[in-house]
């Protein structure tokens, strides 16, 4: 008689346990499913995001190519680059749903896509000519004179389409806004200094001479202002700067370097060794400021 | 000599006692299991210890950051003491318990009280797609568009804490959906008061 019912209390536990045990593994699945949703979100914001960078980069290997700079390793260069951009750009474009969402908001953003898809194209047409003959002087013309507007373009594609991602609950959206603007800022100065020494390189070539030469000393601006406060926060910027020792460990290397690229932009006239070395610190900025990019997603320091 | 010999055992022994941190005067852990492990909620032992991660920040933007209100309603407000009987309690067969973490996962990750599951404010709306599963998990009947919470277990929320509304706005989510108020408990100290208190995360 006892041991029934401790056979029955027994199996009324393990009934119990495992009714708790399915109602929070339902839950945790159901949680799991809409993050994976929220990745997927997450995923098709860093390919628009990245491509900013992506277009100051081939624009600068091209003139890199046209002055015989190492042109073999720099026409491999540009086409990796502008086969990475084609195949996030593709991701974006037959991701009919997210084209559709942001057109609820944004009645114009499917022609926006179609223009940038026509100038993409071109662009990609030239980079793949030089690749093949670095002496296409054509195609270098059209990348010169069309990657701004290329950046112009991705740049409003990406900003309309964090805009379209924007929760409808005001609590959410607000606190995905101030990470938004973080995320947004840290990886700009990667654009910031693809694009200085790309119209370094414009002044070199005797290039849009005005124009490369306001951009480099509002370009200088911004970068002096955005790398202090990714570090110590700027209310104009929307940031709150960091504590993370981590981040700001990365950040100190990546302040150092543009320390380094900044003396050689500034330069009037640069030798063929500074050019290597501005090259070349142009990359390992890239690389270091990469690192504080990926820091800062990983990290929750609001 | 004598004298000595005694002051110093005294100063020995009470060094000794004040060097527990235990979480009241009777109380030093509670063990649970978690996974299928046992796990030991207490307080970080090191007396010098000090936060360093998030938690440690006075300020915050608010908006979204804002002050919480001590009580939502006739919900009912509970802290660290009733919150870790309710962790014991939800240990035994008959518990009828669930505590909610209700951040973003985001934040959740980062870590967050044993035992707790993960339920983030914005799937508790009336507009998420998901809504309908998960009262249905937790037992809630639908009936002429209307939802019976009778059957559910009492929810225990929580978020960040006294700086964070996400607690919050569950907690307002589920009254609008007809949850009776005595089926919810408001653990408002959240993460900011457990991470204060150095009990462990998980």
């Amino acid at each position: 008689m006892v041991l029934k019912k401790i056979i029955i209390l027994v199996f009324l536990g393990v009934t119990f346990v495992n009714a708790n045990g399915n109602l929070m593994e339902g839950l945790t699945n159901i949680v799991d499913k809409a993050e994976d949703k929220k990745a997927e979100d997450k995923k098709v914001l860093n390919y628009a995001f990245k491509q900013r960078m992506r277009t100051q980069w081939i624009a600068r290997d091209i003139l890199l190519v046209s002055m015989d700079f190492d042109a073999s390793h720099y026409q491999n260069e540009a086409i990796k680059n502008a086969n990475a951009f084609n195949e996030n750009f593709y991701k974006l474009i037959e991701s009919k749903a997210d084209i559709e969402k942001a057109e609820k908001l944004y009645p114009n953003f499917p022609k926006k896509v179609n223009e940038l898809n026509i100038t993409w194209s071109k662009f990609y047409e030239s980079v793949k000519k030089i690749s093949k003959d670095k002496k296409d002087k054509e195609s270098v013309k059209f990348i010169v004179e069309n990657n701004i507007k290329l950046l112009d373009d991705i740049s409003y594609i990406f900003t309309h389409f964090i805009n379209s991602y924007q929760s409808s609950d005001k609590l959410e959206a607000s606190m995905a806004h101030i990470k938004s603007m973080l995320y947004t800022q840290v990886g700009k100065p990667r654009l910031y200094v693809n694009r200085m020494v790309k119209n370094k390189l414009s002044l070199e070539k005797n290039i849009a001479v005005k124009e490369s030469k306001k951009s480099i000393q509002e370009d200088i601006e911004k970068m002096d202002q955005l790398m202090k406060a990714l570090k110590d926060g700027d209310k104009e910027l929307e940031l709150n700067g960091t504590e993370d020792r981590k981040i700001l460990e990365k950040l100190s290397v990546s302040q150092s370097l543009w320390e380094e690229v900044k003396v050689l932009i500034q330069k009037k006239k640069l030798k063929k060794e500074e050019w290597s070395i501005l090259i070349q610190k142009n990359d390992d900025f890239i690389e270091a400021q990469t690192e504080v990019v990926k820091l800062t997603l990983a990290s929750n320091d609001n | 000599m004598k004298n000595k010999i005694i002051t110093t055992l005294l100063l020995l022994s009470y060094s000794l006692i004040a060097g527990e941190v235990n979480i009241t005067e009777e109380l030093k852990n509670i063990v649970i299991k978690e996974n299928g492990k046992e796990l030991k909620i207490e307080r970080i032992q090191d007396t010098k210890h000090r936060l360093t991660s998030n938690f440690s920040k006075t300020s915050r933007e608010c908006p979204p950051f804002c002050v919480q209100p001590m009580t939502i309603g006739k919900v009912k407000t509970i802290g660290e003491i009733e919150l870790l009987k309710h962790i014991e309690e939800m240990q035994k067969e008959d518990s009828n318990m669930l505590l909610i973490d209700t951040r973003t996962r985001d934040w959740n990750s980062e870590g967050t009280i044993p035992s707790s599951i993960n339920l983030p404010f914005t799937m508790l709306k009336k507009e998420s797609k998901y809504l309908k599963k998960i009262l249905s998990l937790l037992g809630a009947k639908e009936r002429d568009g209307r939802w019976n919470f009778q059957n559910i277990p009492t929810l225990i929320l929580f978020s960040n804490g006294i700086w964070d509304a996400q607690a919050t706005k569950a907690i307002e989510s589920l009254v609008a959906l007809g949850c009776p108020e005595d089926k919810i408990l408001y653990y408002r100290g959240g993460m900011q008061n457990w991470n204060i208190l150095g009990l462990t995360v998980k």
